[in-house]
């Protein structure tokens, strides 16, 4: 049986964007999403090369965070540089509860997992700027105008390059490991 | 049995931003399946080292990578072949009173000995108490066939006596009257007792029980749904799931 819960990653930096994603798996990403489309939240699916190269334009690692990364090195997020990439995008105009942003996440588990059934790689990226992805969206007709991300990242979904592992970046031409994970007894009790 | 360890480690091996760990967890065996709750938090999340200018939109974050571990325990689940259940939309609780009777019957489980022992002294003083075992075994199903598995002998003078029970519902003259204070009296004195059990628990995980309760007696009483698009309280957050073999 598929272990894709156990492989089910937050991080993949490089893809091949040679391949895309299956035409069947983008139908089937499309069908989970939109059944969460509601006044709330709306999907978005984004393949179009050049917008995905400007959203990776507007992703630069914070120096805020910088004492999290060992060996950190000023950069942009190469995670993002994907075939494809899902969002979903909340209403802006009223003080949301938080039950949107637990629905959000069901999705996004949702399509990361079906994505892994087609052997793809998925990664997730909230360290863009809002604010001008969201410009270039209105601008492209692809959201309105009270739409935004609202503390939701981009989830990143492709092939990984078949020769490198999952943390080595094309762009800076190195390896960058992610922080290690608590260890699940400090967060997680068995009754 | 589902393993619990494997539950752990799924929730474990969701991913998290920047793999920190945005929620605490606590899973319980039962002996139907396993019992899961979710707390999301900021107090884990980077050790506490990063002083938040916005800590409610982190937070969302925190709730978001929540909804993540839930969605990654309900794959699992049915690909297992298991029943799943999500018992945090209030609203949902609130649209389905059978759900609602097994998710509080799952918290009055341990206390269950208190709450006969509470029925069979009512049964001798007042009419409330036939009044109350036919309400809660309408709406309260589980409950029901818990306490029939326990009290034959009550089960079969309710049956008896149903004919008496309707005509509780009938004014003097004849006439219909609703049912709906005196349901509404039985959970108030139900809750009242429920209350001074949990005082002893923990208010994180006693409080949102009472909360849901107040919530249901409020729609019984008034009939009015009430408003739940507004932002909630964050401190008070749980997710609880059930997962059935």
């Amino acid at each position: 049986m598929s272990n894709r819960w156990e492989t089910f990653s937050h991080t993949q930096r490089n893809f091949d964007l040679s391949r895309p994603v299956p035409r069947q798996l983008e139908l089937e990403l499309i069908t989970i999403a939109e059944s969460a489309r509601s006044n709330l939240l709306v999907p978005l699916f984004i393949k179009d090369p050049e917008l995905i190269e400007f959203i990776y334009d507007q992703s630069v690692i914070p120096t805020v965070d910088s004492y999290k990364l060992e060996g950190y090195i000023a950069r942009k997020n190469s995670q993002l540089m994907a075939p494809m990439l899902f969002g979903m995008l909340s209403y802006l105009g009223t003080d949301q509860s938080t039950q949107h942003h637990f629905t959000a996440g069901r999705v996004y588990s949702s399509v990361g997992l079906t994505a892994l059934r087609f052997g793809c790689r998925t990664g997730f990226c909230i360290c863009f700027e809002n604010a001008p992805v969201e410009v270039e969206l209105r601008r492209r007709g692809l959201i309105s105008e009270n739409w935004g991300f609202c503390s939701l990242p981009l989830l990143s979904i492709g092939y990984g390059q078949p020769d490198k592992e999952y943390n080595w970046c094309d762009d800076i031409n190195r390896a960058i490991p992610g922080p290690e994970k608590q260890s699940a007894d400090n967060y997680i009790a068995v009754i | 049995m589902i393993d619990v360890n494997q539950v752990k480690n799924i929730i474990h091996k969701t991913p998290a931003r920047q793999n920190q760990v945005c929620f605490r967890a606590d899973i319980r065996s039962k002996p139907w399946g396993v019992s899961v709750n979710l707390y999301p938090t900021l107090e884990l999340y980077d050790q506490g080292r990063t002083v938040y200018s916005d800590a409610s939109g982190v937070y969302k974050s925190m709730v978001f990578h929540t909804g993540m571990a839930v969605g990654c325990l309900e794959d699992w689940a049915q690909a297992q072949g298991y029943r799943f259940e999500y018992l945090a939309d209030v609203s949902d609780l609130v649209r389905n009173k059978d759900h609602m009777g097994h998710w509080l019957m799952e918290q009055l489980e341990p206390m269950l000995g208190h709450v006969v022992a509470w029925v069979e002294q009512q049964r001798l003083t007042n009419d409330l108490f036939k009044n109350y075992y036919y309400e809660v075994g309408k709406c309260h199903r589980d409950m029901t066939l818990l306490f029939e598995s326990m009290y034959n002998d009550l089960a079969l003078e309710i049956t008896s006596s149903t004919a008496g029970i309707g005509n509780m519902f009938w004014d003097k003259n004849g006439q219909p009257v609703s049912r709906r204070p005196q349901e509404v009296a039985i959970h108030r004195e139900l809750r009242g007792w429920m209350a001074n059990k949990l005082a002893s628990y923990n208010p994180r995980q006693s409080q949102p029980l009472l909360e849901l309760y107040d919530l249901f007696i409020s729609i019984l009483d008034t009939g009015a749904r009430p408003d739940l698009s507004q932002a909630q309280d964050f401190d008070n957050d749980v997710i609880r799931i059930n997962i059935y073999e």
